[in-house]
């Protein structure tokens, strides 16, 4: 029926006679807010890639450079917060980005200014001047650069392979709901107005989730949509009282239509533990003329029904990580791609990238459209009005 | 006593499980054509079906553009009518003098409250577990192409919306689309307790997702997930129709004179028809605000 490569097979189709060359790569920060943690074993068990440094500003908290050091000693490499220095070093090809959100676009800059090819972890920058700035600098350097979260994974990949059977006729929607199943939801007994972000994506107790859980659906969105023109924005409805009290998303909604009038929506949040069997559903439903697709991206799936889980299970999630930014509820089914994020399949692109010296699937350009997007729903929430893009660069 | 029906060929198997179990004696398709697999009595026109099978009752499944001449014939003859969705221009004045005329009854929509999908969700949202709404979203197909079906199908998912949420948002934002005759909706709301309502709106008519997401966890059925599934050697399909029909219930509860729940009012229909239009013509979202 489908005619498909299988996922992580961004392979050449003739031998390669020359031996491939390994790059070097540096962790820049083990930011509590990054996903550095999950993209370590990735680089340890590619043979294309040696880790080089551990690296961070000087200016972290105490707690940060504790965690930077550990990982150092772990893995056996130097820890450095000469952090130009360490870039500078020509040991070092590809910068893995998972430093706090604010300070991405300042190291992105720097990081393609001296030749570096560069990992980062969902957003070049905290505002649209910013990542329009990563952009521009990637650009300018002509270096490559991926953001891995949004094209590579299983929503990703069985979304493209629905739209190249074409069975759809033409595509008129597409709408994503992306839940992430963590934090324990309690009764809201205060809230306050919603809070325009200005910027501010996070507080010690919480994220902004529209933005760190709607960015997976947008940037679904932004694969199957021409450029969005339009946006329509929801949020206010809560499930943890951190957020409601600071008039803070912890989830959202939002109406999207591109420059041919295409529709998308779309919902992003933390919805709590235990709310659905895999961990938080992941969905896309493509609406054509002819056909529809519904598409789970953790499905094909095995259910695991242990009695233990379902009739005598007490759990709650760590205390010291109440909103699980770090971990996961135990799930009731198991996806059996074995790649569903896309992070290797990320990975395998961006080394081909640099190989062929072209840019990889999803870069820096696409995740600044992505912040723009997420920017006009923010305002859109705001106004109460649906926005059009572009908007002013803050 | 009997019942007619007007109906799209597309509805054919809803007909024939209707058929199977009401007094039904005549079937009228607004575009004339004839029902797969039905031996019931074909019609090429209302006035010919009314006079040969002298219904009681007659019932309107599928919107078409003299709907509202017909709804008014079937009145001022002293026909009970119940039709699926609202009736275009039908004002409320000439409807009731020709409900006075001839005490024939009028009820429109509110199919949901006998679908058990509807049923088994309200139920489970009203467990305390469930604590309070945060997101719905319905996804459901129309039954035929054209704009009219599409407008009836947004018209049912809010109704039903409003329903599960128990409350009514003040204001909606449409999208809509179309390539030919299939036509693609959005219906976007905040409910005055914050719960987020995204309604879509596909061509294809076995479409039907829900997703109600509570502070205490998540209802949700698909139906690409339900229904029996057959697997020949070219792969697999789902049939749908296993269960009976909300619209079995629906018809019999008035039929013998248990008036549905009133449906939403005919201003928000009409609104949003006159939105859909207007948002295929901008090509964006439309504000609707609402006074339901």
């Amino acid at each position: 029926m489908w005619a498909i490569s299988p996922a992580g097979k961004f392979s050449n189709l003739w031998p390669n006679l020359m031996p491939l060359p390994t790059y070097g790569i540096l962790l820049v920060s083990f930011s509590k807010h990054s996903h550095q943690e999950h993209f370590k074993p990735l680089y340890q068990s590619n043979p294309r890639l040696r880790i080089i440094g551990i690296a961070d500003q000087p200016d972290i908290d105490p707690d940060l450079r504790l965690f930077n050091q550990h990982w150092a000693r772990e893995l056996d490499v130097p820890y450095s917060e000469e952090i130009d220095q360490a870039i500078a070093d020509p040991a070092v090809d590809i910068v893995s980005v998972g430093c706090e959100i604010e300070k991405r676009s300042e190291l992105i800059i720097r990081c393609a200014e001296a030749g570096k090819h560069l990992w980062i972890d969902k957003f070049p920058g905290a505002t649209l001047a910013e990542c329009e700035a990563s952009a521009a600098a990637v650009e300018r350097a002509k270096v490559q650069a991926i953001i891995p979260g949004y094209a590579y994974g299983e929503l990703a990949r069985q979304t493209r392979m629905v739209l190249a059977n074409g069975n759809l006729g033409k595509l008129l929607g597409v709408h994503v709901d992306v839940m992430f199943g963590k934090g324990w939801p309690r009764p809201i007994t205060q809230r306050s107005a919603f809070a325009a972000p200005n910027g501010r994506w996070k507080y010690p107790e919480l994220k902004r989730e529209l933005l760190t859980v709607g960015a997976y659906a947008v940037g679904l969105i932004q694969e199957c949509l021409g450029p969005i023109r339009h946006v329509v924005g929801h949020a206010g409805a809560y499930f943890f009282p951190e957020h409601a009290v600071r008039g803070c998303d912890d989830f959202g909604t939002l109406t999207l239509t591109d420059t041919k009038g295409q529709i998308a929506t779309l919902c992003g949040g933390r919805i709590g533990v235990a709310a659905h069997a895999q961990g938080g559903p992941a969905r896309a439903y493509l609406i054509g003329s002819k056909q529809s697709a519904t598409i789970d991206s953790k499905k094909p799936a095995m259910d695991a029904h242990m009695r233990d889980y379902i009739a005598g299970y007490d759990y709650r999630p760590n205390p010291e990580d109440p909103m699980q930014w770090h971990g996961g509820p135990p799930v009731l089914a198991t996806a059996l791609a074995d790649d569903t994020t896309g992070l290797a399949t990320g990975l395998a692109d961006l080394i081909s990238a640099i190989d062929e010296n072209r840019p990889p699937r999803y870069g820096v350009r696409q995740a600044r459209n992505l912040m723009e997007i997420l920017l006009a729903g923010y305002r859109a929430v705001e106004l109460g009005e649906s926005v059009t893009l572009p908007v002013e660069q803050a | 006593m009997a019942i007619a029906i007007v109906a799209h060929p597309t509805l054919s198997s809803l007909v024939c499980q209707l058929d199977g179990a009401l007094p039904i004696t005549g079937h009228y398709s607004p575009n004339r054509s004839q029902l797969k697999d039905s031996k019931l009595p074909h019609f090429n026109d209302l006035g010919s079906m009314l006079s040969a099978t002298k219904p009681r009752l007659c019932t309107f499944l599928s919107p078409y553009p003299t709907l509202r001449e017909d709804v008014l014939c079937c009145l001022q003859s002293g026909i009970d009518v119940i039709a699926a969705g609202p009736i275009p221009h039908l004002d409320s004045e000439t409807t009731n003098q020709a409900l006075a005329q001839t005490e024939a009854r009028l009820a429109i929509g509110g199919i949901h409250h006998t679908s058990s999908l509807f049923n088994t969700a309200l139920h489970q949202r009203n467990q305390p577990s469930f604590a309070t709404p945060v997101y719905l979203r319905l996804l459901a197909g129309v039954q035929g192409p054209g704009l009219q079906p599409a407008w009836w199908a947004a018209c049912q998912q809010w109704a039903m919306a409003i329903d599960l949420l128990e409350e009514k948002p003040g204001q909606l934002h449409l999208c809509s689309n179309r390539q030919g005759r299939a036509y693609h909706l959005t219906l976007t709301a905040r409910a005055p307790s914050g719960a987020l309502i995204q309604i879509t709106i596909a061509p294809q008519r076995y479409l039907s997702e829900m997703t109600l997401l509570g502070r205490g966890g998540l209802i949700a059925a698909s139906s690409a997930q339900s229904g029996i599934a057959l697997t020949n050697n070219q792969g697999t399909q789902v049939v749908h129709d296993t269960l009976p029909p909300a619209e079995l219930e629906w018809l019999d509860n008035f039929y013998e004179h248990r008036d549905p729940p009133s449906e939403s009012s005919s201003d928000f229909s009409t609104a949003l028809l006159r939105g859909i239009r207007q948002a295929l013509k901008q090509n964006r979202p439309i504000l609707l605000t609402l006074d339901h």
